[in-house]
């Protein structure tokens, strides 16, 4: 499948391997997300450096998304073939491979990267944490109760 | 011939003079140096960083330790100084009414209203229903996608949909009908369920219409006059916003309260005068102006401001072994500012500017314990030590050696604790004043006001220019001159402002554009420096009169910076002074006059 050579896209060029339409989706989700067009490119090369370059080279934007069998490459045409901008050099998660969406539409679009997700995203908060919070209110409580000068607005009850 | 060294011990540098006398004069000045001081100035702790400068400015002129003949010490002036915020409002949202954090990709555009349902309610819904559906963690979306247009397919009216991943654009783009998708609701489990919610989306490039007018507000929930009034502080939070959501709940509200923050008593020598930190910088400094010369500062007990001003009481009555009760506060300067704060009970983060009163308070005693320091020093040197004078007076001497300068002459030394301004007339009196504020102050505005929370970031943020990562090879500074790199800049700095610090790039890790960022950066140098010079030269001014001042020579690091010179430097224009950055002996710009000054007073001696 040869890409469309006029228009204006990030060119991910994929390895066909097991396990490669998945990072294939969530990269394409990252980058609909951003609103940057992409075309995907089947190669028979494996080392996603090499993929993202030439992706990167073709791109009318300068800008390349390699999907290795082990690893994940964002490239971009004025960088050096061996030195991928972003490069991730494990299978990894898939908040990770939709980050190497949104980070080479960013790219694009010239807006500071996002940062990486950490492993194991979780947003309980900790014990501490809650104690503090519950701490600050209590205190809130009290001094308000005890000053109580502090005026308050309230939009109505009748609603 | 003998070897004098001045040695000048400040706040946050000791700087050190070398020169050659012979037949009381000045035959030859070395080279000089300049280290941070250790410990609090006036305390045994700054023995070290002493010897540290001293032997650096002897090693660099060729000469060791036992060549010195006489080692000058300043009476350092015992002023320290402290800061305090004190935020005077705050905003509240109950009952998960509104969100407005803004995220950077919503999807869909327009306006829904209708009654919030969970995901999983979607399927037990009847047709002609108007809902607002909310997606919690967890769904992937094309399932999302998928089950939304089923509903539609049924009949359901879905007018409006929050996400808690970043998924917005996914979404809307494989719905079968465009509706607003809000996304990056970090605490979507709070979104309440069976209310009536509006969720609003505007198109790439524009701001939201409906939910940041309080009359739109009104039109979507057919509020009535009293209730419209309520909502206006909900509007105005969201006004700027591409997208937001409002739930009308019970109780539902977004408070926007003041904080009690205690009121002060500022004691004067023209009377004593009690001013509520409430009502802001300006209030508090005509009060001090009214009152001045201030004679001591007081909080109401039991709240922030009291605790801070005790704060510096403590650590003076320490320094110098005198009681607590003997600690009186000389001055104080007040700063309006604005903190962003997270906003209580938000459910995706979000941040409110709220109003802060920024202090800095000024404890002056009687005298510092420089005499230890001097014993110390005699006995671990072997060198003889004086203790030569008054910092003012010193300085002044180490002014008049700029190129261009002539008595009556005045100088404003702005340093990191405190201002200090004297004068010399032309019968040689010398009158000096010190005030509240000035470099750590800046630091400390510049921190709040960009919420960074990190006041070495501040403190680089004051000193160094910026500059905007335009692209991986180019960078446009802040004047708009464009640089290029031949290597790739690293991808943290990416699209970033950026501090260049000695040739690095420190990116500053928030989204304020450059602009903004330099604006609170020279307000924030206006606000402390440019107001405390007009302060402090009105009050050493032989007629209380600014005008009748002819020259001003500023010394001290703060003079160093890149833009404070010429701030100050415009604004006393305007009364017709002429002033600018010393250039101590011709050589050494604002630096080192007092140690300077040290050298030359042994002249006095000699005569």
């Amino acid at each position: 499948m040869l890409p469309d050579q006029n228009k204006p896209c990030i060119l991910i060029y994929l390895a066909p391997h097991p396990g490669g339409e998945e990072k294939l989706r969530e990269v394409q989700a990252g980058m609909e997300e951003e609103g940057i067009p992409y075309t995907v490119v089947q190669s028979n090369e494996t080392n996603a450096a090499a993929l993202s370059y030439e992706g990167a080279s073709k791109s009318k934007l300068g800008v390349g998304v390699g999907i290795g069998s082990e690893d994940l490459c964002i490239h971009y045409v004025k960088l050096p073939a061996q030195k991928p901008l972003f490069s991730l050099q494990e299978a990894g998660s898939p908040a990770q491979w939709r980050h190497f969406g949104y980070n080479a539409a960013r790219l694009v679009k010239g807006i500071p990267f996002k940062d990486r997700p950490s492993k194991n995203e979780s947003y309980e908060t900790n014990r501490d944490d809650l104690y503090q919070i519950v701490y600050r209110i209590v205190q809130k409580v009290l001094q308000e109760s005890a000053h109580d000068h502090g005026e308050v607005k309230a939009w109505s009850k009748t609603l | 011939m003998a070897i004098i060294a001045g040695v000048d011990i400040g706040n946050s540098t000791t700087e050190v003079c070398l020169a050659a006398m012979e037949s009381a004069k000045v035959t030859k000045f070395y080279t000089s140096s300049i280290v941070k001081t250790t410990g609090i100035k006036g305390t045994l702790e700054n023995i070290p960083g002493i010897v540290i400068a001293l032997e650096e400015a002897l090693t660099k002129s060729g000469m060791t330790m036992a060549d010195l003949s006489e080692i000058r010490l300043n009476e350092a002036t015992p002023v320290i100084g402290d800061l305090a915020m004190e935020t005077i409002t705050e905003t509240i949202i109950t009952e998960s009414t509104m969100i407005g954090h803004n995220p950077s990709t919503p999807g869909g555009v327009g306006l829904g209203v209708g009654q919030t349902v969970s995901f999983s309610q979607l399927e037990s819904l009847t047709s002609g229903e108007k809902v607002i559906c909310v997606i919690p963690e967890n769904i992937d979306f094309e399932d999302a996608a998928r089950i939304l247009n089923q509903a539609l397919v049924r009949g359901i009216d879905l007018q409006g949909v929050i996400v808690r991943q970043d998924d917005a654009v996914l979404i809307a783009n494989r719905l079968q009908k465009i509706i607003p998708v809000v996304d990056e609701v970090t605490m979507i489990e709070k979104v309440p369920i069976g209310m009536l919610a509006a969720v609003e989306v505007a198109e790439p490039g524009q701001t939201i219409r409906t939910l940041s007018n309080p009359y739109g507000i009104a039109t979507v929930f057919e509020l009535s006059a009293g209730d419209t009034k309520m909502v206006v502080p909900i509007a105005r939070a969201l006004i700027g916003n591409r997208s937001a959501v409002v739930v009308r709940t019970p109780q539902g509200d977004v408070k926007a309260r003041t904080i009690p923050a205690g009121f002060i008593t500022i004691f004067g020598s023209k009377g004593k005068a009690d001013i509520d930190v409430e009502s802001g910088a300006g209030k508090i400094m005509e009060t001090v102006e009214r009152v001045q010369p201030v004679l001591d500062v007081q909080g109401e007990a039991g709240t922030h401001v009291s605790g801070m001003l005790e704060r510096v009481r403590q650590v003076m009555s320490e320094l110098t072994e005198q009681h607590l009760g003997d600690m009186k506060i000389q001055d104080i300067l007040a700063v309006d500012t604005f903190v962003p704060q997270k906003v209580q009970g938000g459910l995706a983060g979000e941040f409110a500017l709220e109003n802060a009163v920024a202090l800095a308070a000024m404890v002056k005693t009687s005298r510092l314990p420089m005499e230890q320091i001097a014993n110390q020093l005699r006995s671990n040197l072997g060198v003889d030590v004086v203790i030569a004078g008054v910092e003012a007076n010193m300085a002044i001497r180490g002014a008049l050696t700029t190129p261009g300068t002539d008595k009556p002459l005045a100088i404003l030394d702005m340093g990191g604790g405190s201002t200090d301004a004297a004068i010399i007339t032309r019968d040689e009196r010398v009158l000096s004043i010190h005030l509240a504020g000035a470099g750590d102050m800046v630091t400390m505005l510049i921190n709040s006001e960009l919420g960074l929370n990190d006041f070495d970031l501040a403190e680089d943020i004051k000193k160094y220019p910026l500059a905007k990562v335009e692209s991986l090879y180019h960078i446009r500074l802040e004047d708009g001159t464009v640089r290029f790199y031949e290597q790739h800049l690293p991808p943290q700095v990416f699209s970033r402002v950026v501090i260049l610090k000695d040739g690095e790039m420190v990116p500053i890790p928030s989204s304020h554009p450059l602009d903004k960022i330099r604006h609170v950066r020279r307000e924030a140098k206006k606000r402390v420096f440019v107001t405390n010079a007009i302060r402090s030269l009105s009050r050493v001014a032989p007629t209380g009169n600014i005008r009748h001042i002819e020259f001003v020579v500023l010394v001290g690091g703060s003079a160093m910076d890149f833009e404070v010179g010429d701030m100050v430097t415009d604004a006393l224009a305007e009364y017709s002074i002429v002033c600018g950055r010393g250039n101590i002996r011709g050589s050494e710009g604002s630096r080192n006059a007092v140690a300077t000054g040290l050298v030359l007073s042994y002249l006095d001696r000699e005569a």
